[in-house]
């Protein structure tokens, strides 16, 4: 037997990658190569399956019943969500926007909800300078958080009331709209019950055929420029 | 009785967005899952968290189970375990570094404790206890507790270098005796 204790040792990469030893850069090039290299994947295959049962002899617990509901709730928004988009023609391709969020878990509530935005496109159109009318609903499943978004009466400006519930302690609710797999927020939600957002008017086509999403995030607001833990989404639906 | 097969054929369900079969897996397998993020992460809030993140995943990726050659449950627990140690370095992130970690005498046990009282079991157990005991300790400080190799030279007092030979020397022989 060769006792090889070079960088060469091919199995022994796959081993430190099981046991997150590598870098990230080094774990992505790894990944690369377990894409491509059948003999790297059974490497890994090798390890991943010796290694884990250091953890698989953990004694079972169950789990509070809430996780099965917030999974039940993801999966079926992302099956709709699915469902809308292969019954139109696809707008882009690449991750679905689903993939890229992380569901929070439960706040003071236990938020996923629908939001709506209505908006009257074509009586504005046709009877002049009447602005859109837009109302945006979202409720919790259990009712605790409640939070409206409309117009403003000039049409330039959001307002959100919030009639029920709060962002938890420590963090700020964040609004965002979505399309085309852009993502952009209107702002940070005052702490005020009944508040204005300023939308720019460069923004206000964008919310046509698109969606919304209020997310946690800490105080400030989301510093990456992307919703980091979403709390609801819905597609804007158009009257 | 869910048999490995059952496993298998649930998550080849799940890839194509069956919503049964993927509560029908939950069911079968979250509290295996939910004791491994409770080992590792030895805090109840976040393991749940991290569980309720482990089965999104798996939702998302079921597609890819296949291509990795893992056996069913070692996937799913590899998924959670991965996600737990994720969230573990965070938590060390934020709280400051290991070594100070390390001074603190083990009055209340912390992740560390757990990981050196995890059991032996299945043959990596008994590979383990062939290794000398701090070689065998790292392997588990490094597979439950997300160390790295740094934090492993901090620990051990060495040089990085050392530490990552170490390491290596132990692989091979946990290697050998693994495929045995």
């Amino acid at each position: 037997m060769i006792d090889d204790t070079t960088d060469k040792d091919d199995g022994l990469i796959a081993a430190e990658y099981a046991l997150g030893l590598l870098t990230p850069d080094e774990a992505r090039a790894f990944e690369d190569l377990l894409a491509i290299d059948p003999a790297f994947r059974s490497d890994y295959a090798f390890w991943a399956e010796g290694l884990s049962s250091m953890a698989a002899d953990a004694p079972e617990v169950t789990p509070p019943p809430d996780i099965l509901s917030r999974l039940k709730a993801y999966v079926a928004a992302d099956r709709a969500e699915r469902a809308g988009r292969s019954a139109t023609a696809p707008v882009s391709a690449g991750v679905p926007f689903w993939r890229r969020l992380r569901i929070l878990p439960p706040l003071a509530g236990g938020l996923l909800a629908a939001l709506v935005l209505l908006w009257g496109v074509d009586r504005f159109v046709s009877l002049g300078p009447v602005p859109p009318a837009a109302v945006a609903e979202l409720v919790s499943e259990d009712e605790s958080l409640q939070v409206t978004v409309s117009y403003t009466e000039d049409g330039r400006s959001l307002r959100v009331e919030r009639l029920a519930g709060a962002a938890p302690p420590g963090r700020v609710l964040e609004l965002w709209v979505i399309k085309d797999g852009q993502t952009i927020s209107l702002g940070v939600l005052p702490d005020d019950r009944d508040a204005t957002l300023q939308v720019a008017e460069a923004l206000q086509p964008m919310l046509r055929g698109a969606r919304c999403a209020i997310s946690v995030e800490l105080p400030g607001g989301s510093i990456s420029g992307t919703p980091d833990q979403v709390l609801a989404v819905a597609p804007i639906v158009w009257s | 009785m869910t048999t490995t097969a059952d496993i298998e054929d649930l998550i080849a369900r799940v890839a194509v967005q069956d919503a049964a079969a993927f509560e029908a897996l939950y069911a079968a397998t979250s509290a295996k899952l939910f004791g491994v993020t409770l080992r590792i992460l030895n805090n109840r809030s976040e393991a749940e968290d991290v569980v309720q993140d482990a089965y999104i995943k798996i939702w998302n990726n079921a597609d890819r189970y296949r291509a990795n050659g893992l056996s069913p449950m070692t996937w799913l627990i590899t998924v959670a375990r991965n996600t737990a140690i994720d969230r573990l370095r965070k938590r060390r992130l934020s709280a400051g570094d290991l070594t100070e970690a390390a001074e603190v005498p083990d009055a209340a046990p912390g992740p560390e404790a757990a990981v050196i009282a995890s059991s032996e079991s299945a043959r990596i157990g008994a590979c383990l206890a062939e290794l000398e005991a701090q070689k065998s300790d790292a392997v588990r400080r490094a597979y439950l507790g997300g160390e790295t190799y740094q934090d492993l030279a901090d620990r051990y007092d060495v040089p990085l270098n050392t530490v990552r030979t170490w390491l290596r020397r132990s692989l091979i022989k946990l290697k050998e005796c693994l495929s045995r």
